[in-house]
C-alpha cells in the first residue's frame, strides 16, 4: 500500500514536471528546426537535421544590442538596489527609532501596489525630468520598485548576524560603516545573493515599464525586443524561439554564479556554542 | 594603561533606568570587578565605557580625558564579549590581526604580535582554523587574544568565563589573574559569579538595579558588607539573617528572636539605638556558626546536611529561626540531631531592620 502510494505521488509529480517543462522543451526544439518544419502538421517532435540558422539570424539582428541593454540595466539595478536596501536594512535591524514598524509596514504596502498603477505618473515624471529613453530611468524605476522587498529580505538576514559582532569590530577600531563592510556584510552574503537574483530576474523579465519608458531601438531591452518578432504579417517562430532560449541563459548563469554564495551556517562559530 | 573614572553616570532606556548616578574610579593597573545579578547594569556600564552606548547623564573619563561622544575606536579600549564575538568568516590569525589592521600596523609587526599572543595563550597551532572548528575554551582564548594583541588603555571583560565548564573556568580564572599581574593592565571585569569576583579582583563594585551598593576590596566587601543585599550576594552561600528585637537582659542588651539571642557590646547597642528602632537584623556567615563539642550554647535541630567534600553544610532550626552552618566534615551532624551552637558573635554584622543598611560590624578589614 505504502509503495503504491509512493508510486502514485511520483507519477503525479512527473506529470506536473512534464507540463512545466514541455513548453520550454518545445521552444528549444522549435528554435533548432529548419523553417519548413516549424509549421508542419502533424508536428515533427525532433528537428532533422537541427540547424543553428535562427540563432545566427538573431545574432545578426539588433538582439545583441538589446541583450547588452538588459544586462547593463539589470546589473546596475542590482547595484543600486542592494546599496540602498543594505543600508536601510542595516538601520532597521540595528537601530531603534520612532516609527520603525510603520516604516516597514509602508515598505511592504508600497510593494503590494500593482506596478501598472504607477505607470502613468512615472511616465509623466520621467518626461518632465527629460529621462525618457535612458538607461537611468529604467534603473531608477526598477530599483525603486525592488528596494522595499529587498530591505525586508536583507533585514531578515542581518538579524541573524549577532549584534556583538558589530560591537566587537567597533571596539577593535573600526567605524560603524567599517564594521558593516568588513564583518556584517561578508556574513550576509547568502541574503545579498538571494536579493541579487530576485532583482536580476525582475529587471531581466520586466516588460511593461521598459516598453513605456523607452522608444528608440538603441535603448530597447530583450523582453521588448522579443515582442517585435510578432508583427501584423505573422510570427517569426524560428527567430522568436531562438531569442527566447538565449534570453533564458543569463538568468541561469547568474543563478549558477551566485549559487555558491548560498552557504548556510555562515555565522556558525561566532558565538559560544 | 590608564585610569578610568565614571562621574555621576546615568543611563535610561526609555522609561527604565539601567544605571543611576554611578560614580566609581578604577586606578591605573587595577582589576575592578562589577558584580551583581542580571539586569543590575553591569554590562551597560561596560558598554558605556567602551562607547557602544552613550550615557543619558554624567561623564566618563579615560586617562583623565573626557570621552563622552567619542566613538569606540577613539577610546582605545579592548573588550572581551560574553559570547566571544569571533568573526566566523576569518581564521584565528585573521581574528587576532583584525584590530591591528584597523590601525594600519605593518604586516611584519602584525605577524609578530599575533604569533606572540597566540603562543602566550597556547593557541599557536590553531591559527589557520576557523572559529567553528574550535572548542569553547579555544574560542574563549581567541577572544582574549584579540584583546591582548592590541595596546589598549584598558581591558573590558563582559563575563568572559561564563560559557565555560566549571573546571575550565577555574583554570582560565587563574590564567587571567596571571595575565593581569604580568601586564599590570587596567581591567574592568563584569560577572555575576561572586567567586570569580572574589578571586580575581583588587576591588569589587557591587551593583543592584542600576545602583552602586558598595566598592571595596574582596575582603572588605565580604566582611563588612554595606547592606543585606551585598551580604547575601557575596559569599558562596550567603549570610544568615535573623530579624531580632532589642531586649534588655541581666548582663546588658541582647538582640533576640525566640531562643536566638545575641549579646551586644556597648558600641553595638548604641548603634542599634541610634537607628531609632528597637529592631535589627543579625547577619552571620555560615562559617561563624559552629557546632559546639559540649552541651553549652543554643540548641538547634539539624534539618538537612549537605556534603561538600572538606566541609558540610548543616541546615539548622532554632524555633522559628533557620540558619546554615558550615562545619568541618569531622564534626558533621546527622539529620534530626539536636546540636548546640557556638556563634562567633564578634564576626556578626548588624543591619537596620527597615533599610537593610549595615549599622555595626566588629571586625575591621
Amino acid at each position: 500500500m505504502r509503495s503504491l502510494e509512493r508510486t502514485g505521488i511520483y507519477l503525479f509529480l512527473t506529470g506536473v514536471c512534464a507540463v512545466l517543462f514541455l513548453p520550454i522543451a518545445w521552444v528549444v526544439v522549435t528554435s533548432l528546426k529548419p523553417e519548413g518544419q516549424i509549421y508542419l502538421f502533424p508536428p515533427r517532435w525532433l528537428p532533422s537535421p537541427p540547424t543553428p540558422d535562427h540563432y545566427v539570424q538573431v545574432w545578426q539582428s539588433s538582439m545583441p544590442r538589446y541583450f547588452f541593454n538588459s544586462l547593463l540595466v539589470a546589473t546596475l539595478t542590482i547595484v543600486l538596489t542592494l546599496a540602498v536596501a543594505m543600508l536601510a536594512g542595516y538601520a532597521v535591524s540595528r537601530f531603534r527609532f520612532r516609527g520603525k514598524n510603520l516604516f516597514l509596514f509602508l515598505l511592504m504596502v508600497s510593494h503590494m501596489m500593482p506596478g501598472v498603477a504607477n505607470l502613468v505618473p512615472i511616465y509623466l515624471l520621467a518626461s518632465r525630468l527629460g529621462l525618457l529613453d535612458t538607461y537611468l530611468v529604467l534603473i531608477l524605476v526598477y530599483s525603486m520598485w525592488q528596494t522595499p522587498l529587498v530591505v525586508w529580505l536583507i533585514q531578515g538576514f542581518l538579524e541573524s548576524v549577532p549584534l556583538s559582532l558589530d560591537h566587537a569590530a567597533m571596539v577593535d577600531g573600526y567605524s560603524r560603516l567599517g564594521a558593516l563592510f568588513r564583518v556584517v556584510l561578508p556574513l550576509s552574503r547568502p541574503g545579498l545573493a538571494a536579493s541579487a537574483i530576485i532583482v536580476f530576474v525582475y529587471a531581466w523579465n520586466e516588460y511593461i515599464i521598459a516598453l513605456t519608458l523607452t522608444s528608440t531601438d538603441e535603448m530597447r531591452l530583450v523582453q521588448v525586443g522579443l515582442r517585435y518578432y510578432i508583427s501584423q504579417f505573422g510570427i517569426q517562430w524560428g527567430e522568436l524561439t531562438a531569442a527566447v532560449v538565449l534570453s533564458i541563459v543569463p538568468v541561469i548563469v547568474v543563478f549558477l554564479l551566485l549559487q555558491r554564495w548560498f552557504i548556510y551556517g555562515m555565522t556558525s562559530g561566532a558565538l559560544k556554542g | 594603561m590608564a585610569e578610568i573614572e565614571l562621574r555621576n553616570v546615568s543611563m535610561r532606556f526609555g522609561q527604565s533606568v539601567a544605571l543611576a548616578d554611578l560614580s566609581v574610579s578604577v586606578r591605573e593597573g587595577e582589576f575592578l570587578t562589577l558584580l551583581g545579578p542580571s539586569g543590575c547594569g553591569k554590562s551597560t556600564t561596560l558598554n558605556l565605557i567602551a562607547g557602544l552606548l552613550e550615557p543619558t547623564a554624567g561623564d566618563i573619563l579615560i586617562g583623565g580625558r573626557r570621552v563622552n561622544g567619542l566613538p569606540p575606536k577613539a577610546r582605545r579600549v579592548a573588550m572581551v564579549f560574553q559570547d566571544y564575538a569571533l568573526y566566523p568568516h576569518m581564521t584565528v590569525f585573521e581574528n587576532l590581526a583584525f584590530p591591528l589592521r584597523a590601525t594600519r600596523t605593518p604586516q611584519p609587526d602584525i605577524r609578530r604580535k599575533v604569533e606572540g599572543v597566540a603562543k602566550v595563550l597556547g593557541i599557536d597551532p590553531l591559527v589557520e582554523r576557523l572559529p567553528k572548528e574550535l572548542s569553547g575554551g579555544q574560542r574563549q582564548r581567541v577572544a582574549l587574544g584579540r584583546a591582548l594583541v592590541r595596546d589598549p588603555q584598558a581591558f573590558l571583560m563582559d563575563e568572559p568565563l561564563s560559557n565555560l565548564d566549571a573546571r575550565l573556568r577555574v583554570a582560565m580564572r587563574a590564567e587571567l589573574k596571571r595575565l593581569h599581574r604580568q601586564l599590570k593592565a587596567t581591567m574592568i571585569y563584569v560577572t555575576h559569579d561572586q567567586a570569580e569576583a572574589m578571586t580575581l579582583s583588587d576591588r569589587i563594585a557591587v551593583l543592584k538595579d542600576g545602583i552602586l551598593q558598595q566598592v571595596g576590596t574582596p575582603r572588605r566587601v565580604y566582611e563588612r558588607p554595606a547592606n543585606q543585599f551585598v551580604a547575601s550576594f557575596v559569599g558562596a552561600i550567603g549570610m544568615n539573617f535573623v530579624a531580632c528585637r532589642l531586649e534588655a537582659s541581666g548582663e546588658g542588651a541582647v538582640l533576640a528572636a525566640g531562643p536566638f539571642r545575641m549579646p551586644l557590646s556597648r558600641g553595638q547597642e548604641r548603634a542599634v539605638r541610634e537607628c531609632g528602632e528597637q529592631r535589627a537584623v543579625v547577619g552571620l556567615r555560615p562559617e561563624h556558626v559552629r557546632i559546639a563539642g559540649d552541651a553549652r550554647g543554643l540548641a538547634a535541630t539539624v534539618e538537612l546536611v549537605e556534603y561538600l567534600g572538606a566541609e558540610v553544610l548543616a541546615y539548622l532550626r532554632l524555633g522559628e529561626t533557620r540558619l546554615i552552618a558550615k562545619v568541618g566534615v569531622e564534626r558533621s551532624p546527622s539529620p534530626d540531631q539536636v546540636v548546640h551552637l557556638e556563634m562567633d558573635w564578634k564576626r556578626a554584622s548588624l543591619f537596620a531592620a527597615e533599610s537593610g543598611v549595615l549599622i555595626a560590624a566588629e571586625t575591621e578589614a
